[in-house]
């Protein structure tokens, strides 16, 4: 669920007034927020941004969902193949490519 | 039914929308005395596509360019946002654009984070830098104490649904208060407004499906501002071009000139021509001019394309993180923390998004009126003209200002109160809210972009493709319509998007199928050529009675081209 609410919110409500989307609900009494959208979530971070927290902490957390994950690979000079070659090398990739056996 | 606010809320000048357009609108009015009011979906603190920040602001400095502005104007039509530009705008837009720089500069944004103005990014190798480089992390905040410091008013959670027009001139707007679960109507008596609505998203699908409002640009943005004017009989332009961004994959995000990487291929090999190492000062530009260049190497099987900064010096590292963060980026930074994905290290693969309306909609002429009297638009919504965050500031300011000297008074009658928009309304939203069972809102947002993917995408159309997609819009419309059940306030606001978003890609439609050419992403499998006689027509859709009109226009390069387009069009 998008944002997520730990022991350091505080109840101001600041998250829901703000909320781009509109996608949490916080009811006058300083209760803690609830995310009545969380599918709506833009991600944008403005709830967290501006949460006063306590502590010096943020009183909720942006979890990002497992469709969102980010997509890296190792810089090129790095990359090996992904597995051990056992036996003969056939095809053409410099790396794979097979040696024609000399008479 | 609906309960609507009997006392309407009466200023001179309406902002639609508080986001950068329409906070710049209110303040370019109440700077000229005006009694100005801003109604905002959301917040203004936070709301829009600038909400937690931007980090280039395209802008003409006489002293860092030169007394010259004629290369930086060439610069300007020639970037990735510079393609539908009516060119008289782009010189006025280039005249004030230091101007609201300063003013930004003036209210505590971050407009020289580095001690002087600096123009970083979006740069070719060689030519003149035109985006200054700025720190925007609080720009929302800014604006939105800048705009109360000259008395604006603004109403939060108040989204502008319909402008009511009589006799051809604004009278009113039409909003929905959802401040609390169960809706009411809300009236303003006015004689101006700034349409200020932003872009239109959620009109094609999310890179990841599921997730309706993973996009880069505010998914609360549907199109509202293009939508009120088609209804209002206002002309729209370029809605036939897909306009297509890229970016980190799958969490859709702007942002990509915030990179100093080399966009490569997997073996590490730049796929542009331009640099093989990036800097803070030109980064790969690549992505700006091969616009296609992240999906054509996935078709391809050459793929996947990588924003590499595995080369760049740490310092440029460091630098872009702060761009990143300043740009309202901060959600992705935090991803790449919490993960340890390194940009020193690690390269991240970069995808092509589905199309978005930017830089297309409303034409305005050189105070941003629109044709109909008392109705202007500005900022990422307007069709003819486009600079993002320094065109809303700028044409925001524009449109803001000869609105407050161009009120008009509002004679007597009944005026919006009693107008057949209100009762439509009213009736539909009560339909909405009264249905015991029915479809979602959201169900009728996902079969739009199914349509909108199928039948108006950015590789291939067609007259059959398009006339079989209009068709299925309009027995969603009617679907839509007779099934959809609203239970509370949030709930209404988003059905009134998706009405929103419909009406745009009506708009999509009808102006792709009348542009009978294939011309960059409008790609026509039943005419393949591009037509050197359509090469500077824009052309314009407009609603006029049952039927939808489509007519071509002169593009206008100069002032002669002005005054006898707008001049005509726009008394």
């Amino acid at each position: 669920m998008p944002p997520v609410f730990n022991k350091y919110c505080n109840g101001c409500g600041i998250c829901a007034a703000i909320c781009p989307c509109d996608i949490i609900s916080h009811e006058k009494g300083r209760r803690v927020p609830k995310v009545l959208y969380p599918d709506e979530c833009w991600y944008c971070d403005a709830c967290v941004l501006d949460c006063p927290g306590t502590e010096g902490h943020k009183g909720l957390e942006l979890r990002i969902p497992l469709q969102l994950q980010l997509m890296w690979m190792a810089a090129a000079a790095e990359e090996k193949p992904p597995y051990d070659l056992v036996g003969e090398r056939f095809g053409n990739h410099p790396d794979t490519a097979w040696d024609m056996p000399r008479e | 039914m609906i309960e609507i606010d009997p006392t309407p809320l009466e200023c001179d000048v309406l902002a639609a929308g508080g986001g950068m357009a329409g906070l710049m609108a209110a303040i370019g009015a109440a700077r000229q005395g005006a009694k100005v009011l801003v109604a905002e979906k959301a917040h203004a603190l936070r709301s829009g596509s600038g909400a937690t920040g931007n980090d280039h602001f395209m802008c003409y400095i006489p002293e860092k360019h030169g007394p010259d502005m004629e290369p930086i104007l060439k610069e300007l039509l020639a970037s990735q946002i510079g393609g539908f530009h009516d060119v008289p705008l782009s010189r006025k837009f280039l005249e004030q654009s230091f101007d609201r720089a300063r003013d930004w500069d003036a209210w505590g944004i971050k407009m020289r984070p580095t001690g002087d103005w600096s123009f970083c990014g979006h740069a070719f190798p060689g030519r003149p830098r035109i985006w200054l480089k700025y720190a925007g992390s609080n720009q929302k905040q800014a604006l939105t104490r800048a705009a109360k410091k000259l008395r604006v008013r603004t109403v939060n959670h108040f989204p502008i649904t319909d402008v009511v027009v009589q006799d051809g001139e604004v009278i009113g707007a039409i909003g929905i208060d959802i401040r609390r679960d169960t809706p009411r109507l809300r009236l303003v008596r006015t004689s101006t407004v700034v349409l200020a609505g932003g872009s239109a998203l959620r009109l094609y699908p999310s890179p990841a499906p599921s997730l309706l409002f993973n996009t880069a640009w505010c998914p609360a943005n549907t199109g509202n501002t293009q939508a009120i004017a088609y209804r209002s009989g206002a002309k729209l332009v370029n809605m036939e071009f897909p306009n297509l961004h890229a970016g980190v994959k799958y969490l859709e995000r702007a942002g990509k000139a915030t990179f100093i990487g080399v966009i490569t291929g997997p073996d590490g090999k730049p796929l542009g021509p331009f640099i093989s190492k990036a800097n803070k000062w030109v980064g790969d530009i690549t992505a700006d001019v091969w616009n296609s260049v992240f999906a054509d190497v996935m078709k391809s099987g050459e793929g996947p394309a990588y924003m590499d900064c595995t080369a760049t010096e740490q310092e440029d590292i460091d630098y872009m993180m702060w761009g990143l963060k300043e740009e309202g980026n901060t959600a992705l930074v935090n991803v790449m923390a919490r993960e340890n994905v390194d940009p020193r290290r690690h390269r991240f693969e970069f995808m092509q998004y589905q199309p978005f309306l930017i830089g297309r909609g409303p034409e305005i002429d050189l105070h941003g009126r629109t044709g109909i009297k008392g109705l202007y638009a500005a900022g990422d919504a307007v069709g003819n003209f486009r600079a993002d965050m320094a065109g809303a500031a700028t044409f925001g300011h524009i449109a803001g200002e000869h609105a407050a000297k161009n009120t008009r008074a509002l004679n007597g009658g009944q005026g919006v109160q009693a107008s057949e928009l209100l009762e439509l309304r009213a009736r539909q939203y009560s339909a909405f809210l009264e249905r015991g069972e029915g479809a979602e809102w959201k169900e009728a947002n996902f079969m739009l972009q199914q349509i909108m993917r199928d039948y108006a995408n950015a590789e291939v159309r067609s007259g059959t493709l398009l006339s079989t997609g209009l068709k299925a819009l309009g027995d969603l419309k009617r679907h839509a319509m007779d099934r959809v059940r609203c239970s509370n306030s949030h709930e209404l606001m988003r059905m009134a998007e998706v009405m929103e978003l419909m009406d745009c890609a009506e708009a999509i439609f009808i102006a792709a199928l009348a542009r009978e050419e294939t011309r960059g992403a409008h790609r026509r499998s039943d005419f393949r050529f591009t037509n050197p006689l359509l090469a500077d027509k824009y052309l314009t859709v407009w609603r006029d009675g049952e039927r939808p009109k489509a007519s071509f226009r002169q593009r206008v390069t100069d002032m002669a081209g002005y005054a006898a387009y707008f001049g005509k069009v726009y008394p």
